[in-house]
């Protein structure tokens, strides 16, 4: 209940900001044949075009293009415009929708060029050369993206066919029919946000939308849930977002992210979920709820930020153990400032606690409910101090960062991490070659280490030691291919040794996978490339190949293949 | 686009049609020709006669000494790398916040890609910094966001609220590199992240390594 309290009251709020400062203009097409390039953002009609461009106006004509990022369009061939107050034929006309400008070519037996301003299609100024590019059209040598007959066009947001096919796979032509295809080409993110998990595999066809909204279909599948769907509906408006997904098909879950920023010094983000799990061979849980607030202001030279969480797991079987944590902290952060002309700072520290009726850590007789948090973060870097002199083939960068996090909990515990990297980078043109060296030392401490850590199997006892060697080589010479290979050597502390570890799943596209992951394989090598396969479509792979890895993973392999 | 040959009677100009109507050839750079009545419209492939060319293909206009079109080949194949001629590289270098870990991989979303968080992969130059290379349509603003490939990892402003996308104007540019800083990852909250959707935030691990030995698995 306090979940969903925490959203509506936000809703509310999007609410009261519910069209952004100018409200989009939309127009409707309809041509025989209406056509949408994705990657260029041409929309061409042809064939008996009919254009209504609002005040009772319309325009006639046999062919129409407009690049929707842009507020003009170009119509030609037995131009009619009329309406109420007009009634004028050219052979070609071009509209500025922002600057309220025309252009027209009347080709009746004597050419002539005429203009229009302020929407005033009465009085034209005759003799007046257009400027260049007025009447510029584009050349299309590929598939359309989506082919359809009707259209609302919003201006520089969205386009939305009442009914479409859509290509399949991008410059193949091949097309699949959808009752109803929306594309938002908005300049802001907003209506892209999403309430769903990562995926292994998956897509999302927008099926409906307008310049504050959008309702899209997803066909998911991940390693966990396996295949399922979901429904997204995302609202946006000048100050504020928010996404609802709905999960089907095995796992039900619905998921709300909202976030609410009525000025750059201080923003609120809420989500809360509720999900259904399918239990496993090693988990009990069926389900799972969650909510989170982050509130953040500007101040002084950084920000603070209050956080709060609450959630709950449900399960069954006697392998279930109840779940109920809730939290607070307070945090202040300082952005990466510069010290000095080459290095940079940060710092973060903050407080809080955390609760959880059912117990929190079980340290020998003792179940703690309440633990009390402090940390403090700093980290000081150097990201590319160039040494060798100004000549390039003399020159080297090299990038250093130093790193400490301590946490002190309530009860005599306390984890600290410090780490230190280096790395030499010698740039190549678009290309670059780079050696790198990290160190990672993690303790995690307790007065009575025994009683944390009571197997010492490994030789762990809590305290870890992360060293990784690496060797890149990024090559970044055309936006037609780009490719990276990268091998890491580990010297870690404890060693691998298969089977005492948890094994950690390979994260799928988009997700990061955890870092201090005990046991990781002594050596990994990774090759990513991304090419163009044609105008409409790339192929983007990663590929990690790791070595004796006895027992995880052998290799992870992505693909996405987009327009 | 206007090509012209010449011969001793005729000129021929390849140019993009803008409309033919009225007795009138208009290019899409708003030169006009008077068409002669009898004009042949042939296909420039098969030389065969072919119906009026729609507006914006290719088209060779045959013009004889008085300046008047007699003959149109249409159906000219409009190059390949004709709309990809309009876009422009632009190498993206980034500086990550020292809070990036080292395995996270780093995407460039924009509006051209309707913001898919994961469509442009960046490659890892070293420590800090990720690079990839984009072309960027020119003739309209490119904006943009770095992201650690989710929704919820989009970068923050330095005060830590959620910022405007970044804009990029070519202009005249044939080729640009950009370098950028990105503040913060939009999932930071305190000295840990924010769970992802559908990831089961409990049991709380006060380990600072989430795969404890299974014995050992708290709570």
């Amino acid at each position: 209940v306090r979940s969903l309290i925490v959203v509506f009251a936000f809703l509310a709020c999007i609410a009261a900001n519910s069209l952004p400062a100018s409200a989009t203009e939309t127009y409707r097409l309809s041509a025989n044949r209406v056509a949408f390039y994705t990657n260029t953002f041409i929309l061409q009609g042809r064939g008996n075009v009919q254009v209504d461009i609002g005040s009772e106006r319309h325009i006639s004509a046999d062919f129409f293009s407009m690049d929707v990022r842009e507020n003009r369009f170009v119509v030609a061939g037995n131009v009619h415009l009329f309406g109420p107050d007009v009634d004028e034929s050219f052979a070609a006309f071009s509209v500025d929708l922002v600057a309220k400008r025309a252009y027209a070519i009347v080709t009746n037996g004597s050419l002539e060029h005429l203009s229009f301003n302020d929407n005033d299609f009465v009085h034209a100024l005759r003799d007046t050369q257009a400027p260049p590019g007025t009447f510029d059209l584009p050349l299309i040598a590929y598939p359309a993206s989506k082919l359809g007959h009707k259209i609302v066009i919003g201006a520089r947001n969205y386009i939305r066919y009442g009914s479409c096919v859509t290509q399949f796979i991008g410059g193949a032509g091949v097309y699949i029919p959808i009752p109803s295809c929306y594309v938002n080409v908005a300049d802001d993110p907003a209506l892209a946000q999403s309430a769903l998990a990562a995926a292994n595999a998956g897509g999302k066809i927008d099926l409906t939308g307008s310049a504050n909204a959008v309702s899209g279909l997803f066909l998911i599948y991940d390693r966990v849930n396996g295949f399922y769907t979901a429904l997204q509906e995302n609202v946006a408006s000048s100050k504020a977002w928010a996404v609802f997904a709905l999960t089907a098909s095995g796992h039900p879950g619905l998921s709300v992210i909202g976030a609410l920023t009525p000025s750059d010094a201080f923003g609120v983000r809420v989500s809360t979920e509720l999900q259904s799990l399918a239990p496993t061979a090693t988990s009990a849980l069926t389900g799972f709820r969650y909510s989170d607030v982050r509130v953040s202001q500007a101040a002084g030279p950084g920000y603070a930020e209050l956080f709060a969480s609450t959630a709950a797991d449900n399960g069954a079987g006697s392998q279930f153990f109840p779940s109920r944590p809730s939290s607070a902290q307070f945090d202040f952060a300082t952005p990466n400032e510069p010290i000095g002309d080459l290095a940079f700072g940060t710092i973060r520290f903050g407080y809080g606690e955390q609760h959880d009726p059912f117990g929190l850590q079980q340290l020998g007789p003792t179940n703690y409910t309440t633990l009390g948090f402090g940390y403090l973060n700093a980290a000081l870097s150097v990201p590319a101090l160039p040494i060798g002199g100004a000549d390039p083939h003399r020159r080297f960068d090299l990038g250093l960062l130093a790193g400490e996090t301590i946490e002190r909990f309530s009860i005599p515990h306390e984890t600290a991490i410090t780490t230190t990297a280096a790395s030499l980078t010698k740039p190549l043109g678009g290309s670059t070659i780079s050696l790198g060296y990290s160190v990672a030392n993690v303790a995690d401490r307790y007065a009575d280490q025994q009683l944390a850590y009571p197997l010492a199997a490994a030789g762990f006892n809590g305290f870890a030691t992360f060293r990784t060697l690496s060797l890149g080589t990024t090559f970044e010479t055309s936006p037609q291919l780009t490719a990276s290979l990268t091998v890491n050597v580990h010297d870690d502390f404890p060693k691998p040794d298969p089977g005492f570890f948890t094994v950690v799943n390979a994260a799928p596209l988009g997700q990061n996978p955890y870092p201090y992951q005990l046991g990781e394989p002594p050596a990994d090598v990774t090759l990513a490339f991304r090419i163009r396969l044609n105008p409409q479509l790339s192929l983007d792979v990663t590929d990690t190949q790791f070595i004796n890895a006895r027992g995880w993973p052998t290799n992870t392999f992505q693909f996405l293949l987009r327009p | 686009m206007t090509h012209f040959t010449s011969s001793l009677l005729a000129l021929d100009i390849v140019a993009q049609l803008l409309v033919m109507q009225g007795g009138f050839a208009v290019m899409t750079n708003g030169t006009a020709y008077r068409v002669a009545p009898g004009a042949a419209i042939v296909d420039a492939k098969t030389g065969k006669p072919a119906a009026t060319p729609l507006p914006g293909t290719l088209v060779r206009l045959t013009v004889d000494d008085a300046g008047v079109v007699n003959k149109i080949a249409s159906g000219l194949p409009a190059p390949r790398v004709a709309v990809t001629e309009k876009r422009v590289p632009v190498t993206f270098t980034v500086r990550v916040p020292p809070s990036t870990r080292p395995y996270d991989t780093v995407y460039l979303t924009d509006s051209a890609n309707r913001w898919n968080p994961v469509a442009i992969r960046m490659d890892r130059v070293d420590l800090l910094r990720f690079r990839t290379v984009v072309a960027v349509p020119a003739g309209a603003d490119f904006h943009y966001l770095y992201t650690r490939g989710g929704a919820q990892t989009i970068e923050l402003g330095a005060k830590g609220t959620q910022r405007k996308p970044r804009v990029l104007e070519l202009g005249a540019a044939t080729a640009l590199s950009v370098d950028d800083v990105v503040e913060r990852w939009g999932d930071e909250v305190g000295n840990t992240l924010l769970p992802q959707p559908h990831e089961s935030p409990t049991p709380f691990n006060p380990a600072p390594y989430p795969n404890l030995p299974v014995p050992l698995h708290r709570p």
